[in-house]
């Protein structure tokens, strides 16, 4: 009797880790299938102008982007992952612009008033960087 | 010889497991997988949790409890670096989430029941005999 009840968890427990392994793979290939989407700027591509930064998917949208002085720059966290738009090069602010931590669905806007070409960085996710140019 | 207590710590420390792999899995789905290195590595996790888990329900336990108490541990460790300033491939940890919690609790169960199991079942094998007791069996035998 011991001997069946073992049996029995032990398909259980092969049963529950191949889901494991199967859902892995779905979730893998489905992301990487998406990936494959064109992103929203390609690296090296010129600067935009406008006056929005998306943050999505560990990416700024779009990561260099020109702005005429006296601009109203937002930018907006879409990622479930809280982001930051800190100026400078990590791991060091140089303190001209800081969003602060944005949450998911949040924004903060920022005054461009000095003209220049400011790199930025996510304080949080370093790897994550972008341009503003201020003309 | 099979133990009960050793088996019964082998099942909890599989669940454990396959825990820790479905957090890891959901968290990949969440956002992790757009994070440099650090996606590869969450779906590398959930299915080494599944493949431990897998070998756990079979002869090759004793691999499967090792494969788990390496993974967990790498985890944990892992987890410590990204919290640290210079966080683990360039990924810093932003703050303990409920997901990270229900993560640390899984991989520190499954490293103890594993252990455990580990414990218990070689408390439960055998006692290997020395080369003085084996002689003596074989006089008892031929006798």
């Amino acid at each position: 009797m011991f001997g069946t009840s073992r049996r029995l968890l032990n398909r259980m427990l092969i049963v529950l880790a191949t889901a494991l392994v199967a859902a892995t793979a779905v979730v893998f290939v489905a992301h990487e299938r998406q990936d494959g989407e064109p992103a929203a700027q390609q690296p090296g591509e010129p600067a935009r102008a406008g006056d929005k930064v998306q943050i999505k998917d560990f990416l700024y949208d779009p990561a260099a982007l020109t702005v005429s002085a006296g601009t109203k720059l937002t930018f907006t966290n879409q990622d479930n992952a809280p982001h930051t738009a800190t100026s400078g090069s990590s791991p060091t602010a140089d303190g001209v612009f800081d969003t602060g931590t944005l949450t998911k669905g949040q924004s903060k806007t920022i005054n461009a008033t000095k003209t220049g070409t400011f790199a930025y960085y996510c304080a949080i996710h370093p790897f994550m960087k972008g341009t503003v140019i201020v003309k | 010889m099979r133990h009960p207590s050793a088996d019964a710590l082998r099942y909890l420390a599989a669940f454990a497991t396959i825990v820790v792999g479905a957090v890891h899995l959901q968290q990949y789905g969440d956002f992790i997988a757009d994070v440099p290195t650090i996606g590869v590595l969450f779906v590398l996790n959930a299915l080494a949790a599944g493949f431990a888990a897998i070998l756990l329900a079979t002869r090759h336990a004793t691999l499967g409890a090792l494969s788990g108490i390496a993974l967990s541990a790498g985890a944990l460790a892992s987890l410590v670096i990204s919290m640290t300033d210079a966080g683990l491939f360039g990924y810093t940890e932003p703050a303990f989430r409920s997901a990270t919690v229900v993560a640390v609790a899984a991989e520190a169960a499954a490293i103890v029941l594993l252990l455990g199991y580990l414990a218990a079942r070689r408390r439960a094998a055998p006692k290997r005999l020395d080369r003085a007791e084996r002689e003596r069996v074989v006089l008892t035998r031929t006798a």
